[in-house]
């Protein structure tokens, strides 16, 4: 699945189930969970299915079957992967500096992870992204509206409008592209991508990005006793991330918060601060990017992990317009 | 047919109207209203017993059945969409207009067979039994009975109050419509909201609306006050505010099904994300102060065309096919403007020169000079055609000039100060249509050492990417003086790398790039930039003819009472002068009207009583100017183009 095959290759439950021996009144039920597309279905573990209100067991055995019959789930050599691969469409970062050490730009198609710590540009360069990914494809864009999840309240339009006037477009338009949403608790986060699976059907998106993916856990959780049952619905909700990655092929990005290391072991170290969220976002993240802050508007963006991408740094700036090369 | 003061108005009306109504072909709604206006002309008629009943019954039925044919078909049509539109909603109202469906029933109630019955005996009383059994209408129902009945009783009506004529046909109207239902059946409940619907798609006709609304009461008229009883009120019709509102208390359940429909057709699962757009607008209203509560998403979301969260993309990049900064190089689209786009896109040749340096060499670059034309250059033919032959003219036919015909790289334009040596340079970027560089030494000089070659670089490296190009360097023995032993290092280099890049082992053939020097100073040119300034153009002081030329030209914008003579005599008297000598020259002859006002006056006077520039002024002036080269100047000028000029004279 890649992002240039955003609306063309995903398949809606509705059209697609109609004729294979499901009902009318499933698919509604399916829908209403959130899978509204055939690979939602098929790629959702029989368990879950089974949860959802009215579907039976044979009942899902049977939507499971139908729903791998569409969708090839096997193998395929490394060639035609690779081929894959060499199709995904990078979103441009507005810094030519970052988006070579990305190779491109943000990934589509996976999860990127922006961390550190206050003001180093993690909603920055959100903004930006929203804005670039309306971009054509020739140019570094993704050709695709945007979907934003502010946990933190930090969403700023104005900021959208003078990044467009950068990009020479039309501000109303990139405007009533970006879909905005405002979570107010970890619950209502996850909701919300339910709907986010909704809305991509119905349109091209190319950017799905969740401003503080981690600040309502912080709070909604406290304590190690909570702890499991945090990590447990931070994996979910990545979970359900990675599924709309993969199923619409649109690039997600997420911001993380860092803590500090306050013990003894930090006292050796010269950077004491770690991203939260633990392995289970350390895993879920295909692409990890730490920000730290450099001279004046200057920001420092290191790769953390990357399946792909060389350990190195790139200096960006920040500037009135959004992300931009740092002048010397 | 009696003589009635009423009867010719009446007549013409009629005739109007029926004219109107015969050869008119207008839209559905105006051909019922110009009927609906015919037949009260008719029973107004017929009412101030202008025509006889039989007459009147005639007319009437052409006009009516032409009417039915209108509110049946046209009508019908509405009906059908706005009944496809109802038909899936299961309202409340819907259930209760089904109720009305019979009209038997309608019949039933007592009141309305206590009306009819004193109608048909009203009627007996008043009109002859023959007037009864007018087949006014079709079908011998009860309702045509009932329509005849209301029918005549309006027409009693209208007798004593010829003003509420309009009760007549409407009740016929209402009459014939009631017929409608019957025919359709089960139907009757749709084309009861068909109408409505019909109604509130006929904007701007208050008539049919009134009428309409009337009928469709009718219809739904269930509990027993029915048809009759609006019959008799249809007189009320016209000043009836409460009626309206009636009617609108019926229309409403079904707007406001409709506005329902829409809403839930509009509102998507995406209820809780709206667009960043939406989002700036709360954030505005909350910035301004005005809170507008649980109004917030909902207040503007359907105006316009704005779109949803739900919407398809758009793509936001506006259709603009060039942007005019930058020049040329610059692409619209591209996310980073200036000069790194100019390194990042433009070949090779900039690859190795500093970006500042580029940026320096292009801001040198003249985009459009001050206008000047060849026909301001007085005298010079010689130069001009040069220039047109080395300049203008390989940019017209490049394919010619190549080879042997290729156009010189360099050209020399030398001669006592003044004489329009820049002049022409001027001229040259104005109408060559090639980028054009006006360097100077500051330009190409710096304060580090070996920056300055680097500049000389980089000038001719841009300018091989802006070909065809000129080069003017205006005082260009500053920059090319002979290379002595004293001279200091960072200026020799500077033309060695001048002369490098004007004729070396990197310049191609096919480069089109001029450099065009200006001097007063020739003999100083360094010997090897001479040989690379192929022609070499010896500028004159102007002769007679010129110079009499610049006197006219000069003169052209002011006012002055010059005679021909006068000015082949001011052309002989400067002689030895430059161009900028009789420059000055007319410039004191023009202050001489001015020396003339009283210094009190000069405050007041109009600029049109200045007087005229006459010879006297010249004369005076002469006594002021004086030649700025003398005979010596000249010579050494003269001896130089005789050894290396282009023109030897």
């Amino acid at each position: 699945m890649t992002g240039g095959g955003v609306c063309i290759l995903h398949k809606a439950v509705t059209v697609v189930f109609k004729g294979n021996g499901i009902s009318a009144a499933d698919i509604k039920k399916l829908e209403d969970a959130g899978y509204f597309t055939v690979e939602a279905v098929a790629f959702a573990p029989k368990k879950i299915l089974v949860i959802i209100k009215g579907i039976s067991e044979a009942k899902a055995d049977k939507i499971t079957v139908e729903a791998q019959k569409l969708i090839p789930m096997g193998f395929t050599t490394a060639t035609e992967f690779h081929q894959k691969r060499s199709e995904i469409i990078q979103v441009t970062t507005g810094s030519k500096e970052l988006d070579k050490l990305l190779q491109g730009g943000i990934e589509t198609g996976s999860i990127t992870e922006i961390f550190g710590e206050f003001r180093t540009g993690k909603t920055q360069l959100c903004h930006t992204l929203a804005v670039t990914c309306q971009l054509p494809i020739d140019v570094g864009g993704g050709e695709g509206k945007c979907l934003y999840v502010d946990t933190e309240g930090t969403f700023r339009p104005e900021r959208l409008l003078a990044v467009a006037e950068r990009y020479g477009l039309s501000g109303s338009d990139v405007l009533d592209n970006v879909a905005y949403a405002r979570a107010y608790n970890t619950d209502h986060q996850t909701q919300l991508l339910i709907q986010a699976a909704a809305m991509m059907t119905e349109s091209r998106y190319a950017l799905l990005v969740v401003d503080s993916a981690t600040a309502l856990y912080r709070t909604d959780y406290s304590g190690r006793g909570e702890l499991s049952a945090r990590q447990m619905h931070l994996a979910r909700f990545l979970r359900t991330l990675l599924r709309l990655a993969d199923e619409f092929g649109v690039a997600v990005v997420i911001t993380n918060q860092v803590v500090a290391q306050v013990d003894g072991a930090s006292m050796f170290t010269s950077d004491p601060k770690k991203p939260i969220g633990g392995h289970i976002i350390a895993h879920a993240s295909t692409t990890r990017l730490y920000l730290r802050k450099g001279r004046g508007e200057t920001r420092i963006c290191k790769i953390y992990d990357s399946p792909c991408l060389p350990e190195s740094e790139a200096m960006f700036a920040i500037n009135a317009d959004g992300i931009g090369d740092a002048k010397e | 047919m009696e003589d009635n003061p009423l009867q010719s108005p009446l007549l013409t009306r009629w005739q109007h109207l029926h004219v109107q109504d015969q050869v008119e072909d207008c839209d559905v709604s105006s051909k019922a209203d110009l009927l609906r206006n015919l037949l009260a002309q008719i029973q107004y008629a017929r009412a101030s017993e202008i025509t006889s009943t039989e007459s009147t019954k005639m007319l009437m039925h052409a006009d009516l059945t032409r009417y039915g044919d209108i509110v049946d078909k046209d009508v019908g049509c509405y009906t059908e969409e706005v009944l496809a539109l109802v038909q899936d909603h299961q309202t409340v109202e819907k259930r209760q207009w089904k109720t009305s469906l019979t009209l038997e029933s309608a019949l039933e109630v007592d009141t309305v067979q206590q009306f009819l019955k004193e109608n048909e005996a009203a009627t007996s009383e008043l009109f002859p039994s023959g007037n009864r059994n007018e087949p006014l209408l079709l079908g011998p129902t009860v309702t045509t009975d009932t329509g005849r009945s209301s029918d005549h009783r309006s027409v009693e009506l209208s007798s004593r109050q010829p003003l509420l004529q309009p009760s007549n046909h409407q009740s016929a109207n209402w009459s014939r419509d009631s017929l409608h239902p019957v025919s359709n059946g089960s139907k009757m409940s749709g084309s009861a909201v068909g109408l409505g619907g019909a109604v509130s798609s006929w904007n701007g006709q208050t008539r049919p609306e009134g009428e309409w609304r009337g009928n469709r009461r009718n219809a739904l008229g269930t509990n027993g006050k029915t048809a009759t009883v609006a019959g008799s009120e249809s007189g009320n019709l016209w000043s009836g505010p409460t009626l309206y509102s009636r009617q609108d208390s019926l229309k409403r359940p079904l707007e406001d099904a409709t506005v329902e429909f829409e809403e839930e057709r509009c509102s998507l699962a995406a209820s809780s994300f709206r667009t960043a757009r939406d989002q700036l607008a709360i954030e505005e209203e909350k910035k301004h102060g005005r809170v507008g509560g649980g109004s917030y998403g909902t207040s503007k979301k359907c105006l316009g065309t704005r779109r949803g969260p739900g919407s398809r993309f758009v793509p936001p990049v506006m259709n603009r096919d060039d942007c005019d900064d930058g020049g040329c190089l610059v692409k619209a689209a591209g996310p980073n403007k200036g000069v790194q786009q100019v390194e990042g896109e433009v070949d090779e040749r900039l690859k190795n020169i500093d970006a500042k340096m580029i940026e320096l060499i292009t801001n040198e670059i003249i985009d459009h000079g001050p206008a000047v034309t060849w026909d301001q250059i007085a005298g010079l033919q010689f130069a001009k055609k040069t220039i047109r032959e080395i300049v203008i003219w390989p940019m017209l036919r490049p394919d010619i000039f190549t080879g042997l015909r290729g156009p010189p790289k360099g050209l020399l334009l030398f001669g006592p100060p003044g004489t329009g040596k820049t002049l022409i340079g001027k001229c040259i970027a104005c109408q060559s249509k090639s980028t054009f560089f006006s360097i100077s030494a500051s330009s190409l000089t710096s304060k580090w050492v070996g920056e300055g070659e680097k500049m000389v670089r980089a000038l001719f490296a841009v300018a091989r990417t802006h070909q065809p190009a000129v080069i003017f360097i205006d005082e260009i023995d500053s920059l090319l003086s002979q290379r002595t032993d004293g001279e200091h290092e960072s200026s020799r280099r500077i033309k060695t790398e001048f002369l490098v890049q004007l004729d070396g082992a990197t310049t191609a053939e096919t480069d089109r790039i001029l450099v065009v020097g200006a001097t007063n100073r020739p003999q100083e040119i360094d010997e090897a930039a001479r040989r690379r300034f192929v022609k070499r153009l010896y500028i004159p002081l102007p002769d007679s003819d010129a110079r009499r030329h610049i006197v006219t030209t000069l003169l052209h914008q002011q006012t002055h009472c010059l005679t021909d003579q006068q000015l082949t005599s001011i052309s002989e008297q400067s002689h030895g002068f430059s161009g900028a000598d009789m420059t000055s020259l007319c410039r004191e002859a023009a202050l001489g009207p001015i020396r003339t006002i009283e210094f009190t006056d000069i405050e007041d006077i109009s600029a049109d009583q200045v007087r005229p520039i006459n010879y006297a002024d010249f004369e005076a002036a002469f006594r002021q100017v004086k030649p700025s080269v003398t005979k010596d100047d000249l010579h050494l000028y003269i001896e130089w183009n005789n050894t290396f000029g282009s023109w030897a004279m």
